[in-house]
Formats: structure tokens, C-alpha cells, sequence
């Protein structure tokens, strides 16, 4: 014991890997925005009333989607440095919203330092938005309060559950598409878009069992839950290729069931094959049935703001843009096709 | 019929404790019954919050071994369902699980890893702050000195140790084999902070500890010299402590030095972990 200074200690990072397949919950790890520099317009919209929640009406506006497409990847703290060293050319990141839920230190430092020179968009894990117990108002203000921060495109969460009587099982489980489901989740959106004061997204998750009882297809439910909440959908095309093997139905009936005007953005991963079963798990490129599936839902939808998003066996930055550019090239593809 | 709490209430059931009821609602896939798929939820579970705690507990994990790590893991995501909404702070009460329960807390050691692990996690993304400068300090009126407290950086973290964990944790850094966990005779004192994003941790002498505790409770500078001078020669504490002020001032752990509150609520933040 002394009163002596030892070397200082840097943290260092820290792995740990586990062999077994567990579906992708993107990681919530550790790792000002300047106004003028690529600041996309504050992104406003029209109050949704609380009636729209229970009112099986028509759009409450005649354009929701944002007018923005463009080709993204998640920020992941591994890249962190080689972001700033050598900007790639994409247009803009998605951060792990709950990444970024923490006090400061070098998270933050990290996210202001890269927005400064792309536009971000927010992607949460742990809303709940189709759970039971009350929405979690604290933790929608700071949402809300890095939202001012950060002042992304949109926000976005999961058309899932995470957990019941205050217990969180860190996974986005999944719903029964009945009605009474549908209506829930409807109101609570309608609040949640209440108090961000914009819409929001949310995305379909890979499931690995469904409920007898759902009286709705996936497809309808999430084209129904848009339509009557007036928000937004994240369309997973490696989550909609997943649950199509995993239950058993015809993907491309799910991309077709989708309202175009309210697909503001597409995620694009890699999963694990199993034989039985398929699971999400963001550890691997995206596999061939995943990019037809995009080519398709690209000709069906026109152009939507696409990303990849990896969480586990990270690869170069360089890599993953280059995954990208097939996205890009496929989009093109497809507008050079349906102009000629 | 179910209702979507009943529903959930079972599916959570099954996740935490294996019961089956949910099943029952379940539908039959194109390749067989759900009992297999609904078993990648149950897994997916424990798997996510085993590695959450090795993201935080690095050192603890290279003691135990990845087998007794995954041991220790399981037994505590068992004991404790997260309540957390963000999977980082699930590891709050691992060090005190460590410390309380057969067969860990026959082992002090493994609950002074955890703490010393988490003191350094939460260092490194606490709350950020401006650090006051030396000039800062020396601008303040004589007279100023007779009330002064400060107000420490919110990653400051103040241990007091009775095994060798800060040793094994040096090792841990610095990618050598750790050394063998041994009690000491007396606890020791540390001190964890960050300074410019990095997070440090440093021995602290008794008498220092006494004076770092008491200035981060809120105490003034006369206060913080009484204690000091009741364990040292009076005459001498003044110019130990503002010493020890410089020291703590250059390296980053002061952020405000204003007259002493007499509210009742001390400046600084709750520091001990």
C-alpha cells in the first residue's frame, strides 16, 4: 500500500464468444452534434390524435414516408476508429439506441464525433412496444432526450415484446396477431409517436414459434398496425426470409402485403441455418435467399434506405461496406430496369 | 381465451423457469412441434446475460475460467432476473451475489474482482464533466480557503480491498497470467477516475483515503485538514492536504470548488462501491 501512482490502466476490450447460435439482440456495448455539417431537416410531423389508435381508418396524412433512401450501416464500436481515420462513403449510420442511454465517457464522445459527419438514425431494443405492462415513461424521455442529440432521420424499435411485471428478457419475443393484440399495440404506439412528436418505425423480428390463436397473417398485422397507429415499418428482410422458413409461409407474400408508402427503411442480415429452423443471428454475410428476396422487395417497394446490420463476428469496415455496394448495385439494378 | 398478459405471463415463465404451459398455445410448425424452437428463447436468455457479464467482469472471468465463470453466471442469472432495460447495468449486484453465496463468498477475492470490473465499467461511461485547473484553485481569495469544498468527477469510484484484486485486474490489462488471489493482512485503499475517456485506478494511502473520503462527502477545506490532523501531526495537515489537493486536481478529479453547502446534501456523488 502506497501512496504512490501505478501506471494508468486503460479498459480493455473485452470478448467472450459462446459457440451455441443465440438470435441477434444487437449488442449494448460500451464504446455535440455540430449543426451545420450534413443536418438533415428536423423531422416534424403532424400530431397522430389518441383516436387514430382505435379508429380503423385511412392514413392520417397522405405521405408518411420521409423522402429519404440511401444506403447505411450500424455503428459498432469496433469501427469506431476506423470510421474517423477514413470516412466511408455511406451515406448514413444506425445507432443502437440503448448504447447511447448512458452518461457520457467515451460512448458519447464516439457518437458526436461521428455525427458531425453523417446522418444517424435510431434503432432501440427494449420498448416493448407489444408488452403489457405500461409504457416506460422515463425511458421514452431519454430516448426522446438523445433524439435531441443526436437528431436522427427516425427512430425505430421492434414489433415485439421484451418482457412482463418488470422483468426484461433482453430478446424481442414475439405476439399473436389477433385483434385485440393489434388494438394494444395501436394505442401505445399512437402514445409513444405522442410523446417523441414523430413517427416512429418498428421492424418485424425473426420468430421461432407462432400462436394457434392469432387470427391475422404477419403481413397483415404489421400492414394493419401501420395503417391504424400511423407509423412507420422497418421491413427485416433476413427477419421476413427467417420466419417464412421457420413457419412455414411464402416470403414474397409478405413483401407484397406491404404499403409502400410507409416502408421508410430495410434492414438486410446474415442468420444461422440449423436445418429445422433458421436463427437471426447478425453473425455472418447475408446469405443469396436474403439478397433475392431484397431484389424483389426492392421492385415492389421502389427505393427504400437500406442497411446491413452485424453484431457478432465483426468483420472489417471495408468489408461491410463492400456488402453494401451489393445492396446499392441491386437497388440500381432495379431502377435501371424499371426505367428502361 | 388466453389474454396477451396471460399469454406473455406463461412465455415468460417458460424462459425463466422452464414451464411448459405456454405450449399449449403454440402452433405446429411446417417441420415438427414448437418444443424445440420455443427452447431457442430459453436459451437465448441465459447465453445473452452469461455474455453481458463477461463483457464487464474480464478479469473475474480469466480467474474463474470460462467453465466456473459460466457456473457462477448461470447461478446468478437464476438468482436474479433482469429488471433492467438496458443489458449493461444487469451486472450491478454480481459483486454483492459473489459475496453472499456458497460457495463464492468463501472466496473474497471473486467479489473484489467483480467490484473492482465494475467500478471501471461504470467509470468509463459515467457522466462527463469539465475538470477544474490548477489556476482555477489559485485564483481563490485567502479567505475563500475557509469554506471551500469540491465537488468531484461523477466517475470518481472509491474502494476499500482486502484481497490482492487490484493486482490480479494490473494483470488482467496487461494480458500476463494473474497472480494467485491472496487476503491481506489490512484492507487497502483505491481510487478509480477517468481522464480524457481512460479509466484509472491507483493505491491510495490511509491518510489520504481519509481526506479523499471526507472532501468527496462535501467536507471543506478546514474539515477535510481536522480530519487529517487527527491522524497526523496537526501542524503538518494544511500542507499534506493541499498537496494532496494538487494531486487530486491535476489528475482530473475535481470539477468544482465552491464555498461549503450547509444544506445537509454534500456536494459530490455517492462514490463507493
Amino acid at each position: 500500500m502506497s501512496g504512490g501512482l501505478p501506471p494508468a490502466l486503460n479498459l480493455p476490450p473485452q470478448s467472450w464468444r459462446f459457440a451455441a447460435p443465440i438470435p441477434a439482440f444487437p449488442r449494448q456495448s460500451r464504446g455535440k452534434v455540430r449543426k451545420d455539417v450534413r443536418s438533415f431537416p428536423h423531422l416534424r410531423w403532424g400530431k397522430v390524435g389518441m383516436g387514430a389508435a382505435v379508429r380503423n381508418t385511412p392514413e392520417m396524412s397522405p405521405t408518411p414516408r420521409i423522402p429519404t433512401a440511401g444506403f447505411g450501416l450500424g455503428l459498432r464500436p469496433a469501427h469506431y476508429e476506423a470510421i474517423v481515420a477514413d470516412p466511408p462513403a455511406i451515406d448514413w449510420f444506425e445507432v443502437l439506441t440503448e448504447n447511447y442511454l448512458v452518461p457520457g465517457g467515451r460512448p458519447m464522445h464516439w457518437l458526436d464525433t461521428i455525427r458531425r459527419d453523417y446522418p444517424m438514425v435510431m434503432h432501440g431494443v427494449s420498448l416493448s412496444i407489444g408488452g403489457t405492462d405500461p409504457l416506460d415513461r422515463e425511458y421514452l424521455q431519454q430516448v426522446k432526450a438523445l433524439a435531441r442529440r443526436v437528431e436522427p432521420l427516425w427512430i425505430s424499435d421492434h414489433l415485439c415484446w421484451t418482457g412482463t411485471g418488470g422483468t426484461n428478457l433482453h430478446d424481442l419475443l414475439p405476439l399473436p396477431f389477433t385483434e385485440s393484440a393489434l388494438e394494444h399495440i395501436a394505442a401505445r404506439v399512437v402514445q409513444v409517436q405522442d410523446i417523441l412528436d414523430r413517427r416512429i418505425l418498428l421492424e418485424n423480428v425473426s420468430s421461432y414459434v407462432s400462436f394457434s390463436g392469432s387470427e391475422y397473417t404477419e403481413w397483415d398485422f404489421v400492414a394493419a398496425l401501420a395503417r391504424r397507429a400511423d407509423c412507420l415499418i422497418l421491413l427485416d428482410i433476413n427477419n421476413v426470409h427467417v420466419s417464412a422458413f421457420n413457419h412455414g409461409f411464402d416470403a414474397k407474400a409478405y413483401i407484397d402485403a406491404m404499403p409502400a408508402d410507409r416502408v421508410q427503411q430495410i434492414h438486410l442480415a446474415g442468420h444461422s441455418h440449423s436445418g429445422d429452423w433458421i436463427v437471426d443471428t447478425h453473425d455472418a454475410p447475408v446469405a443469396d435467399p436474403v439478397w433475392a428476396l431484397y431484389e424483389y422487395a426492392t421492385q415492389r417497394l421502389g427505393p427504400v434506405a437500406t442497411m446491413i446490420e452485424r453484431d457478432d463476428r465483426i468483420p472489417p469496415l471495408a468489408d461491410l461496406v463492400a456488402e453494401l455496394d451489393r445492396a446499392r448495385h441491386i437497388a440500381a439494378s432495379v431502377r435501371y430496369r424499371s426505367a428502361a | 381465451m388466453t389474454t396477451l398478459v396471460e399469454l406473455q405471463q406463461q412465455f415468460q415463465q417458460f424462459v425463466l423457469g422452464g414451464d411448459f404451459a405456454v405450449v399449449r398455445a403454440l402452433a405446429d410448425g411446417p417441420r415438427g412441434k414448437p418444443g424445440p424452437r420455443l427452447a431457442i428463447y430459453h436459451d437465448a436468455y441465459r447465453l445473452r446475460l452469461r455474455e453481458a457479464l463477461a463483457d464487464t467482469f474480464g478479469t473475474l472471468r480469466q480467474h474463474l475460467g470460462n467453465d466456473e465463470f459460466g457456473t457462477a453466471c448461470a447461478r446468478y442469472v437464476e438468482a436474479r432476473p433482469s429488471t433492467f432495460r438496458n443489458v449493461r447495468w444487469y451486472g450491478t449486484d454480481f459483486a454483492d451475489f459473489l459475496r453472499c453465496t456458497a460457495p463464492y463468498a468463501r472466496q473474497p477475492v471473486l467479489a473484489e474482482i467483480a467490484q473492482l470490473d465494475w467500478a471501471l465499467v461504470s467509470a468509463f461511461d459515467a457522466a462527463d464533466a469539465v475538470p477544474r485547473r490548477f489556476e482555477d484553485l489559485a485564483d481563490l481569495a485567502p479567505a475563500a480557503w475557509a469554506e471551500v469544498a469540491f465537488e468531484f468527477h461523477p466517475a470518481v469510484r472509491r474502494l476499500s480491498l482486502t484481497t490482492n484484486a487490484p493486482a490480479l485486474r494490473m494483470a488482467a490489462d496487461r494480458d500476463q497470467p494473474l497472480p494467485a488471489a491472496i487476503t491481506l493482512d489490512a484492507p487497502t485503499e483505491w481510487l478509480v477516475w477517468r481522464r480524457d475517456h481512460d479509466t484509472h485506478f491507483r493505491s491510495v494511502h490511509d491518510v489520504e483515503a481519509t481526506a479523499l473520503d471526507a472532501a468527496i462527502a462535501g467536507a471543506s477545506f478546514p474539515e477535510i485538514c481536522a480530519h487529517v490532523g487527527a491522524l497526523l501531526d496537526a501542524d503538518q495537515a494544511a500542507a499534506q492536504v493541499a498537496a494532496w489537493l494538487r494531486q487530486w486536481v491535476d489528475t482530473g478529479l475535481i470539477v468544482a470548488a465552491d464555498p461549503a453547502r450547509r444544506d445537509g446534501n454534500a456536494m459530490g456523488n455517492d462514490t463507493r462501491v
